[in-house]
């Protein structure tokens, strides 16, 4: 959510930055200075310009400590401290340098600036206010008196005054606007977490579609297509368990372990598809199992659970569409995924042209696979039977396996 | 929408809206310092017509700098800093001409503060590594200016010393921004991964009930048709002509049910249902869609819509809201409605949420003639 930062954080973040940015022009203004104090000093080699520097350092020293700990203690040991040592370094070259003439001198300033740059205490105004006025007017006290005690002239210092100014009406601006401006932020943020709920509403619904599809609609279908008279038992089972699951189970909590995987008393008896397969054959279905069926020992949990609930919707579309009683189930794996293939040589469709009401495909099939990583192929036409080649990725070191993959190479 | 840039701008739209006024005061003190500094050592002037020349193009300089920074123009583009830098270098070598051989102090040159408050101020738009650049750039230029012009000054000083002094403003001031804007960014940052992981937390928290209430609304439905139906069947282990009959009713209404949910994009959801607050009999509205775009939109941009539609019905009474979407690949989105409330009142308004949404979609345009407001703005579908 990069929308922008929340009201009560952004005076904390914007009083962190306009530190850091003081502290950076305080950083330049000494480089500055000790640059040419030391050019000063190569010029006059005889002259002791030198102990200038240690002021120098002694100040970039207690910067680097405000930068790190910003607070009331470091800020005013930067201002007392710093005072002092431009006290200091102001006697040393107001001396030994001659052209070096009154207070105000560049390399002067540079030094009250970086006295001026100490950046703010706390988010408030008057915390952003007051030190850089005392960094100016301890500045131009240090600067003054060692002018004074030299015998240089003493001088107001414009470029200090202008960097004070600068620094205070950044201070005080970044406060004034904030307001205003951040007013619409809540809602702003607000929004975004609704959308977050949106989008879980919504896998909601297609969850609850989905299920909707496989149980409640294929079991109407069921009914619809009976002929009056006694209930099948397969079908009465079916309705009772569906009543339950849909109307009875929590659907928040984990869909309920389908009793088929509870062990693993064989690789593909344990399987979600095997139990696809056994349903689809409750239905009348005669379907041939044929390849490598207990190569789906190399599918995660999920994704066999994802692909038995395809490939028996695509065998409930055999029982109800082809108008066959027989289709091959084919399982292979090879390159990193698993294939099954579902083939029945019933009457075909184009898929172009199937109704638009015709979820399974869609919802139980070609969703589901997706949400796994998996792929759907279909190649029928009006006429010459149906293939479904489904693609899922088998990781045969997957996290939570089916059955514990056998290492092969056991010492 | 392209890829969005690290700047404060696009990361924190409200407060490069905050910071607004601080760029146009940016601007105001490098024109006031470069009047009264050539004024103020007049005689140091050999050309006041090239002096009044340089003046004007730092004026342009900062004029360009309030016009491309104007939320309306947002996002600021590179070629507008890069314009903005070189206007004020320009105006800063100008300024050098116009003393040329006659000026004896380099520390009283306006040419290299002004450019170091324009990249200052550039700083909230531009990426920091940018304006970094900029500052290098400008500073190499002023820096031959001033060495050519260093055997004119006063002082029996090496010519570096010159140049120190020159291009000390600019950098301690543009590196300044940089830093500002670093820091700023490296908080969003650090705000916004907390943030992600507490609102994923919350939603998550909140999806139980939400599968609840989702779980409710087909049960209810259920309940009604369904399960007296399955029941029954269950119960007499007979099926009537009747059963088979209300069989196939049902499984009508439920595929006419799903058909219609298929069909609906988040963004049906949002105009079709009232933002809570508002009076659900004044928000008729039509969303248009044919190719699905609305899903194409990314979380952020869907959130900035979101908030948007949230503010036109509770914070301007929008009515006849409207929305088209065109276009798979590229979209546009385009919203109208009439609202009853003034222009200004409607600026001051939407001016944060029209902020959030340059961020994230490009092009945004508006159109207000009272009643009607029309928005549109682009986005790549993904």
């Amino acid at each position: 959510m990069s929308l922008g930062l929340p009201g009560h954080l952004a005076p904390r973040a914007v009083g962190a930055g306009i530190a850091r940015a003081s502290h950076v022009v305080a950083a330049v203004c000494l480089a500055g200075a000790f640059v040419v104090t030391v050019i000063h000093q190569t010029l006059d080699v005889d002259k002791a310009i030198w102990p200038a520097l240690f002021a120098l350092l002694g100040m970039g020293a207690l910067l680097a400590v405000v930068e790190r700990r910003r607070n009331l203690l470091s800020v005013s040991a930067y201002l007392l401290l710093g005072g002092a040592l431009i006290y200091l370094f102001s006697s040393v070259v107001l001396v030994q340098v001659p052209i070096l003439t009154n207070s105000s001198v560049w390399v002067l300033s540079m030094l009250k600036v970086a006295l001026v740059m100490v950046g703010a205490v706390g988010t408030r105004t008057l915390g952003s206010v007051l030190p850089p006025l005392a960094g100016y007017l301890l500045g131009e006290a240090a600067t003054a008196t060692a002018a004074a005690a030299t015998g240089k002239a003493v001088q107001l210092d414009l470029t200090a005054a202008l960097a004070t100014l600068l620094v205070l009406v950044v201070g005080v601006g970044t406060t004034l606007g904030r307001a205003a401006a951040r007013r619409a932020q809540p809602s702003i943020h607000r929004a975004a977490m609704d959308e977050r709920v949106a989008a879980l509403r919504a896998t909601a619904e297609a969850r609850a579609a989905a299920l909707l599809h496989d149980t409640i609609l294929s079991d109407l279908a069921a009914i619809a297509a009976s002929t009056p008279g006694p209930l099948s038992p397969t079908l009465a089972n079916q309705l009772q368990g569906d009543l339950v699951s849909i109307v009875g189970h929590d659907w928040s909590e984990e869909p309920a372990p389908s009793s088929h995987l509870s062990g693993p008393a064989g690789v593909w008896e344990a399987s979600a598809l095997a139990s696809a397969v056994q349903t689809a054959r409750g239905l009348g279905l005669d379907i041939t199992l044929s390849g490598d069926p207990a190569a789906v020992a190399g599918l995660s949990r999920e994704v066999d659970d994802a692909l038995g609930l395809a490939v028996g919707q695509l065998l409930i579309n055999v029982h109800k569409h082809s108008g066959e009683t027989t289709a091959e189930v084919v399982v292979y794996a090879g390159g990193g995924s698993l294939s099954v293939m579902v083939i029945d040589g019933g009457r075909g469709f184009d898929e172009r042209l199937i109704d638009r009401d015709r979820f399974g495909l869609r919802h139980s099939v070609r969703s589901r696979m997706a949400a796994v990583g998996g792929r759907v192929q279909v190649w029928s036409a009006p006429g010459s039977g149906t293939s479904v080649l489904v693609q899922v990725p088998a990781v045969v070191s997957a996290e939570d396996p089916l059955v514990p993959v056998p290492t092969g190479e056991d010492r | 929408m392209t890829a969005r840039e690290p700047t404060l701008q696009s990361l924190d739209p409200l407060g490069a809206l905050a910071g607004r006024p601080l760029t146009a005061l940016a601007g105001i003190a490098a024109i006031t310092l470069a009047v009264v500094l050539t004024v103020g050592y007049g005689r140091q002037i050999g050309s006041p017509v090239v002096a009044a020349l340089a003046i004007l193009v730092c004026a342009a300089a900062c004029g360009a700098l309030v016009w491309y920074s104007s939320p309306r123009r947002a996002p600021f583009r590179r070629r507008a800093a890069v314009l903005v830098t070189l206007a004020a270098v320009a105006a800063s070598v100008l300024s050098t001409v116009a003393s040329w051989g006659q000026n004896s102090l380099v520390r009283d040159d306006w040419g290299p503060v002004a450019i170091g408050l324009l990249l200052l101020a550039l700083s909230p738009y531009r990426p920091p590594l940018e304006i970094q650049t900029l500052a290098l750039v400008s500073a190499a230029a002023v820096a031959i200016t001033t060495l050519a012009e260093s055997p004119f000054f006063s002082g029996d000083v090496p010519p570096v010393t010159f140049v120190v002094v020159a291009a000390t403003p600019i950098l301690a001031l543009a590196l300044a921004g940089s830093a500002f804007s670093r820091t700023v960014i490296a908080r969003i940052a650090r705000w916004r991964a907390r943030a992600e992981t507490a609102s994923v937390a919350q939603a998550l928290n909140m999806q139980g009930g939400i599968t609840r209430s989702v779980q409710q609304g087909r049960v209810s439905l259920l309940n009604r048709d369904v399960v007296p139906l399955f029941s029954g069947l269950v119960e007499r282990s007979i099926v009537t002509l009747e059963d088979i009959e209300r069989a196939t009713a049902v499984s009508d209404a439920i595929r006419a049910l799903m058909v219609a949910e298929t069909e609906r994009t988040w963004l049906d959801e949002l105009i079709l249902h009232p933002p809570s607050g508002t009076e659900a009999a004044v928000w008729p509205s039509v969303v248009s869609d044919p190719s699905h775009s609305a899903d194409a939109m990314a979380f952020e941009q869907r959130a900035a819509v979101r908030a948007l539609v949230g503010a036109l019905g509770q914070r301007l009474a929008a009515r006849n809201v409207s929305v088209r979407v065109t276009g798979t690949r590229r979209a546009t989105f385009e919203l109208s409605c009439s609202t009853d409330v003034g222009e200004s009142h409607l600026n001051a308004v939407l001016a944060p949420y029209l902020a959030v949404l340059r961020a994230v979609f490009s092009d945004l345009s508006v159109a207000f003639a009272r009643p009607s407001l029309t928005l549109r703005f682009c986005y790549d579908c993904q």
